[in-house]
């Protein structure tokens, strides 16, 4: 049975007019929106505040299986203070690069060489500028992901005290984990507090030497590492999206040609002058890996430059087209996975443009 | 003064009254509806930079306590599920719902699914056409019309129902 619309109006408000009268005044409400706005606005600075806090320093991981990779964002807060470090142990220790590091740039990281096992005393010296004050600070080791003082492991140095403008010296032993492996790496991470909020960072990493065979310019890439490179690109192929490259491609290059190659001059240095330049061609790859987020670049081609002394990543580039110089150019070429004729070389092109093409073009990206 | 403090006592002093009635309309019980209103309220203001103006604020508050309504709805209903486990048998009926109870238009409107009924308030009762209802609750203008088709069959045969009952029992007493 249906009802008449006119009849069905008349009855809905004869029957809304059995409302009682509102139960609230305005001043209620206002005061319960005040509340809330004020939940939201702090709501709000809190998560401005966390991500400047994060920003200052996030470390991307290139791969889960391979080998960390760091990517500093700059600060939004006042960058964190000058640090310099410094290690001594059993001999085994030594220092690529022992001046003052920047915290947002990991290229002026110094990578210690470690022997899994060892004990290193480490020296910090950090310089907090004029009218600063650090009020807390934490120095630790952390492995590929660093944030609150939870993530030191361990954490070498705790002090909560004022720390005023001048230097400030801390050392602290450390015993290097013997499951510490090649092409693996811990990094040294401070963490300041302040008015404004903590402030977190890698200022050194230390490494296990990869390998007592020593790559020779000129030479193809040694046997005893090109079984573990290719290991690592495998695992770093199918971690960005393609568990069965066509083939990978490696040769010995010093660190400024590396840095040409990618078009990333100021790049990460290596440990020593050499790295071996992976390249690798697939069918799709991105550089965060999958799943592929809406408007990310991807390409067919990676290019890797790897510390020869610790089989690190240090940069990477991402391709849609083939580099134009062959990477003959650079040595003797070793194929280290896939069956590739070296005639025309494949890896042909030049990887100049590839890597020197604007990231708005959505060809080449890169990240170092 | 803030000015939405200022457009929120506006509100409240001039179009309260209907708010209320419209809330009370929606989920037929008058304490509910005080809370609805004053939710759709703190919603509608609490975002320091999207609080509705003078003019818009009413049209705005309605769309809201229809949302509130139908979520809330959504949520007591699983509560009412779990009541009986929680409260056992001996739980004292709400006055309120008596009350609702001895008006044929609400018990009749209490039976209605709460989509059924939020288009049936909106069309009915607050005058809105299909397609404001449709744009109000974010579903097709198609569904809407199916929801006041099934509504309006379902209101007929419960006041038909509730008043044949009525006039049996006054027929019987005399």
């Amino acid at each position: 049975m249906s009802i008449d619309d006119t009849e069905l109006r008349d009855r809905l408000a004869a029957a809304a007019a059995k409302a009682g009268a509102p139960g609230f005044t305005s001043a209620i409400v206002a005061a319960r929106v005040r509340r809330r706005r004020a939940r939201l606005l702090a709501g709000i600075a809190g998560a401005v505040l966390a991500v400047a806090a994060v920003a200052t320093a996030v470390p991307l991981t290139l791969a889960g299986g391979g080998p960390p990779m760091a990517l500093s964002m700059p600060p939004v807060l006042p960058p964190l203070p000058g640090f310099a470090v410094t290690v001594s142990g059993n001999g085994m220790l030594r220092s690529a690069a022992n001046q003052p590091s920047s915290a947002t740039n990991r290229a002026s990281q110094p990578t210690f060489l470690v022997a899994p096992g060892e004990r290193a005393t480490i020296t910090v010296v950090m310089t907090v500028p004029q009218r600063r004050t650090i009020t807390e600070l934490w120095l630790g080791i952390t492995g590929d992901v660093i944030g609150g003082p939870d993530t030191l492991r361990p954490a070498l140095v705790h002090v909560r005290a004022p720390l005023r403008s001048g230097a400030h010296r801390f050392t602290a032993a450390w015993t290097v984990p013997a499951t510490l492996r090649p092409g693996t790496s811990r990094g040294l991470t401070v963490i300041v507090g302040e008015s404004l909020g903590q402030l977190s960072a890698t200022i050194a990493q230390f490494a296990p030497a990869a390998t007592t065979v020593r790559p020779t310019l000129g030479r193809p890439v040694p046997a005893a590492i090109a079984g573990r490179l290719r290991a690592m690109m495998l695992a770093t192929a199918r971690a960005k999206g393609d568990a069965r490259p066509q083939w990978i491609l490696a040769v010995t290059a010093t660190a400024a040609e590396a840095q040409r190659a990618l078009g990333d001059p100021g790049g990460p240095a290596p440990t020593g002058n050499l790295v071996y330049l992976v390249y690798v061609k697939g069918h799709r790859f991105t550089l965060g890996g999958p799943p592929v987020l809406p408007g990310e670049p991807t390409g067919q081609y990676l290019l890797f430059a790897i510390d020869a002394a610790t089989l690190q990543d240090l940069s990477v580039a991402l391709g849609t087209r083939p580099p134009d110089v062959p990477l003959a150019s650079f040595g003797p070429v070793s194929v280290l996975y896939g069956a590739v004729s070296l005639g025309p070389d494949p890896a042909g092109a030049s990887l100049r443009e590839a890597c020197a093409a604007e990231p708005t073009q959505g060809d080449f990206r890169r990240k170092g | 003064m803030e000015s939405w403090r200022l457009t929120l006592e506006e509100l409240v002093r001039e179009r309260g009254m209907a708010l209320k009635r419209y809330a009370f309309m929606l989920c037929g019980d008058d304490g509910q509806a005080d809370d609805l209103v004053q939710d759709a309220l703190v919603r509608a203001f609490g975002r320091p930079l999207r609080a509705p103006r003078t003019g818009a604020a009413e049209g705005y508050l309605r769309v809201i306590m229809v949302n509130l309504f139908i979520d809330g709805t959504r949520r007591r209903t699983r509560w009412h599920r779990a009541m009986p486990l929680l409260a056992g048998t001996g739980a004292t009926p709400d006055p309120a719902e008596r009350v609702a109870e001895r008006d044929s238009v609400l018990a009749a409107l209490r039976v209605l699914p709460p989509r059924e009924r939020a288009c049936l308030v909106l069309r009915y009762y607050a005058d809105l056409p299909v397609t404001e209802i449709a744009a109000a609750l974010g579903t097709a203008e198609g569904t809407v019309r199916r929801y006041l088709s099934d509504a309006t069959a379902k209101m007929g045969a419960q006041l038909a129902a509730a008043e044949g009952a009525t006039g049996a029992e006054g027929e019987a007493r005399r």
